[in-house]
């Protein structure tokens, strides 16, 4: 009886996932689908390695294009690489770091922003002040100025935007949890004794996640720009990995001739983070019309 | 308010100076400058006269006071590439960066605001979706994306505009317009959700009953108070221009600051890079602290407080 | 000292300054098209207080602004006629409304606060209305802010002029919005639920003020409430509104002496009386949702005396004597 009712609560479960999920904007839910499933299934679905050169390639234009080849139906780059595979590596790129980044980085100015909401005092007001310190500045300045130092790669670009978006979260988070505490049912914990830890997770965690919901469909789109941006100006992920942000900076190079190596990376990049910002926009509609002033 | 304004700057100050600590911090973090300098053959000997005479070897504090002192002399070091003063440098190309981050302004201003009165007053109208659909988009794309694809566009397909280099005009239009767009998208987002939540207010409702045009409804009453949230917004967003400046200037080989940024960086030029960190923090605050003040001067609430 | 040239008390009260007939206002909806107002017929005299009664989502609120018409979007005026002055003002442009808005007719509205707008000086905002309906300019406006203040009883009048509404307190507020609104002398005020965010000690102030400026200027009111209360206090007719509809309308001693609509019965009974000690007496079931009514008589499925003709025909109206008119089947 136990496997039945299980099954029967997954079922449940699932047939309410399904639900909500129709009920959001068909475009960007669809890209952001695609997308998502472009990203794991990139080694299958390229044409070609995106590493692979191919000098005696190189410049083929799209296939639509006079000189074009449907071997390679988004043209060549310089070397020769096929320009849709590294579009599809390079979805996989920023979509990892996107999650990975915006994953760290909720969880660390979550725990700082209940940690700060929940406790108070000498605490709260020193990690206060210093979320005010980091939100002053523009987060593209101290992306770029820490990108200098710590140089191109994977890993720091992850740290990179754990470091600039960390107060977002935490001075949020602190916010929800300045008022859930008021509750009366977390006061009715505390006076039967249950830990402050416990507290926190088992009552207030669960109360902010639709504001972390909200928040973290609105950053992503940010971290997508800020990982292209760096990777354009060359500190962020390094060639010959095909960021979009790369490729688009290779494709510079040779703008008038070869048009669509920039291009496609420019309108990958703008699609992926319009999808996302549509469907923030639709989750924070949904979750919290308060929330729109942010 | 007066009070406020002298608190607010003091503030400023302190975060200025927290600023020019972290900057130094990290400067010396990335390892003795001194290697970059010396041919690679130089003796020990020479590196520690030569860190003598830059005055390295001395201990961290020290060095930080004898950096601001200099700093407030306006001697932020030397360009290792140019071999030319840093400020010298930034300030040469200061007036380009300002008049293309001032025009990038303008156009979100004077196209943002009316755009978003209207579309909030036409609220899910064709304009208002078409004014909504372009801030959306806008704000989706960075500003490398919008360039490159502007370029393309107007310089490389249609052959109108120049896509690179600073002139008359028309090299204005297309970097200004990268500068500007995501701004633009800002402001008139703001603006529109601004207008409507004022155009609810009961107030709103009694201008009309008093018997006032539908014009002075909308620009007196309603605009006066949703250009509050507004126009501090508009500040920062200027200030965070700045930023954004530097991928524009790049891709239309702007003759500005911050392309000097970005090849410093490449090119390793420590002073001048710390110079423009350092102005572009302090333009950064004084553009905070004239939001603070402007905000009270036009908020009665603080303006008048008891 | 503000003399109303409206002041023509020798003329015959009879005179109508206010001649509503008939009026429909309906809210065209996603969820359907909401009958706010289905038919609503009453008038109020030179120097006389109309009270509007009714619970809410009775259709109050949304008669006053179809009088101004201001009724918003997605609502519109579909029929009837609104005789002011002997003139339809639903034949009025725009232009010529503006002109009465304000400057014939005001209207005070029921939270003073957010009445207010928060930008603008006190003094700004009544010499608006001077400015706009009187065509004055500098001195002389300001002469006549200070007069507006005068007339709501509010002191030191020069000072306050000068001050912004989150300087003040409620009662002042409501005392400013009155101010504003009598500002240009015009002959009929509405009062959307004025006293409804006050006090119960301010409230009663600000009745008392009203009164006096009735009696000095001779303007005619219509007073929206939910409070019976008030309405004994201040009105010499009054109306019950519900779902959209006037179901009884007399002179005031008569509703009091003599309801006839079983929901104006049930309101009177809802009043808990001072000294005695008995169980609060509420009315059975909701106000309906006014896009789905019921065929008949809107209030039968709360009735007490309801017949089966009333869930089948809306209620003919019948006169109990000349100003006393009923919409119910129930004649007794």
């Amino acid at each position: 009886m136990a496997a039945v009712e299980m099954a029967y609560g997954i079922r449940q479960k699932t047939l309410k996932i399904a639900s909500v999920i129709k009920e959001a904007p068909t475009v960007p839910m669809l890209l952001v689908l695609i997308l998502t499933l472009t990203a794991i299934f990139a080694y299958p679905l390229s044409p070609h390695p995106p590493l692979k050169a191919d000098l005696d390639r190189s410049f083929l234009p799209p296939v639509w294009v006079d000189g074009g080849s449907s071997g390679h139906p988004l043209g060549t780059d310089k070397w020769g690489r096929d320009v849709l595979s590294r579009l599809i590596y390079g979805a996989r790129i920023s979509l990892t770091v996107a999650f990975l980044a915006i994953a760290l980085t909720a969880t660390v100015g979550t725990t700082i922003g209940l940690v700060s909401g929940y406790f108070g005092g000498l605490v709260d007001t020193v990690l206060m002040r210093l979320v005010d310190g980091f939100l002053a500045f523009p987060g593209i300045l101290i992306a770029l100025i820490l990108a200098v130092i710590l140089g191109p790669s994977f890993t720091n670009v992850i740290i990179i935007v754990l470091i600039v978006l960390w107060p977002r979260f935490a001075r949020q988070v602190r916010g929800e949890t300045l008022g859930i505490k008021e509750n009366e049912y977390v006061v009715m914990a505390q006076a039967m004794g249950v830990s402050s830890w416990t507290i926190i997770w088992r009552h207030i965690f669960p109360n902010v996640v639709p504001t972390l919901l909200v928040l973290t469909t609105f950053e992503i789109g940010w971290v997508v720009i800020l990982e292209s941006t760096l990777a354009f100006l060359g500190v962020g992920i390094p060639p010959p990995n095909p960021s979009w942000g790369v490729m688009v900076a290779e494709g510079r190079e040779n703008l008038a001739q070869a048009w669509w190596v920039a291009l496609f990376g420019a309108i990958a990049i703008s699609l992926t983070v319009f999808a996302f910002n549509m469907l923030g926009d639709w989750v924070r509609d949904k979750l919290d019309p308060k929330l729109r002033q942010m | 308010m007066q009070r406020y304004i002298l608190v607010r700057a003091f503030q400023a100050l302190v975060v200025l100076l927290l600023v020019s600590m972290v900057i130094f911090g990290l400067s010396r973090l990335t390892g003795n400058p001194v290697y970059l300098m010396l041919p690679p053959e130089a003796s020990q000997d020479d590196v520690e006269r030569l860190n003598a005479h830059l005055g390295l070897d001395r201990p961290l504090p020290v060095q930080y006071g004898v950096f601001l002192v200099n700093a407030l002399k306006g001697d932020l070091g030397e360009s290792i590439r140019f071999k030319r003063p840093a400020l010298q440098l930034v300030l040469e190309r200061l007036p380009a960066t300002l008049r293309l981050g001032l025009l990038g302004f303008s156009i979100a201003l004077f196209l943002a605001i009316p755009i978003g009165v209207y579309s909030a007053k036409n609220r899910n109208t064709v304009l208002d979706f078409s004014a909504r659909g372009f801030a959306i988009v806008g704000q989706s794309m960075p500003h490398f994306a919008i360039g490159i694809i502007l370029i393309l566009l107007l310089s490389v397909w249609a052959g109108l505009l120049p896509s690179s280099g600073m002139g008359s005009f028309r090299y204005y239009i297309l970097p200004g317009i990268t500068l500007g767009y995501y701004a633009t998208a800002g402001i008139m987002r703001l603006t529109r959700s601004a207008m409507l939540e004022v155009l609810d207010s009961e107030y709103i409702k009694l201008a009309r009953a008093k018997g006032l045009r539908e014009s002075m409804v909308l620009w007196k009453h309603a605009f006066k108070n949703a250009v509050i949230p507004v126009l501090t917004f508009s500040t920062l967003v200027f200030v965070r221009m700045i930023a954004g400046s530097m991928v524009t200037e790049l891709i239309f080989a702007w003759p500005g600051v911050g392309r000097l940024a970005i090849e410093s960086i490449k090119f390793r030029d420590y002073p001048v890079v710390q110079t423009v960190v350092l102005i572009t923090c302090g333009l950064f605050v004084a553009g905070n602290l004239l939001t603070d003040i402007l905000y009270a001067y036009v908020n009665p609430r603080i303006r008048y407080r008891k | 000292m503000i003399t109303n040239k409206n002041n023509i008390q020798n003329e015959s009260l009879n005179r109508k300054l206010l001649d509503v007939k008939n009026l429909k206002s309906f809210f065209f909806t996603r969820h359907g098209v909401v009958k706010a107002l289905d038919g609503v017929s009453f008038s109020v005299g030179v120097g006389e207080t109309l009270g509007i009664v009714g619970e809410s989502g009775s259709g109050k609120s949304v008669t006053a602004l179809s009088i101004l018409r201001l009724v918003p979007m997605p609502g519109k005026i579909v029929g009837g006629e609104i005789f002011f002055d002997g003139e339809d003002l639903l034949q009025k442009t725009e232009a010529n409304m503006r002109d009465i808005r304000g400057g014939q007719i005001s209207i005070i509205l029921q939270d003073p606060l957010t009445s207010l707008n928060p930008a603008f000086t006190v003094g700004d905002q009544i010499g608006e209305t001077i400015r706009i309906h009187q065509h004055l300019r500098g001195k002389s406006v300001m002469r006549k802010v200070v007069e507006s203040l005068r007339l709501v009883n509010v002191p030191e009048a020069a000072i306050r002029a000068n001050e912004y509404p989150h300087q003040m307190s409620g009662g002042m507020r409501q005392r400013i919005t009155g101010a504003i609104a009598l500002s240009c002398q015009p002959k009929l005020l509405i009062a959307d639920e004025p006293t409804t965010s006050l006090d119960v000690t301010i409230q009663a102030q600000y009745l008392e003020l009203l009164n006096q400026i009735r009696e000095k200027t001779g303007i005619s009111i219509i007073f929206i409430t939910h409070d019976f209360g008030i309405v004994a206090q201040m009105c010499d007719k009054a109306a019950v509104m519900y779902a959209g509809k006037i179901v009884e309308i007399s002179g005031v001693r008569d509703i009091f002496d003599n309801p006839k609509h079983p929901y104006t019965m049930a309101l009177l009974k809802c009043l808990p009386s001072v000294g005695r000690v008995e169980k609060l007496v509420s009315i059975e079931g909701d106000v309906p949702e006014l896009s789905r009514l019921p065929p008949g008589c809107s209030f039968a499925p709360r009735c007490a005396h309801r017949m089966e003709i009333c869930s089948e025909r809306y209620p003919d109206e019948y006169e109990v004597n000349p100003e006393h008119k009923v919409s119910c089947w129930l004649k007794r």
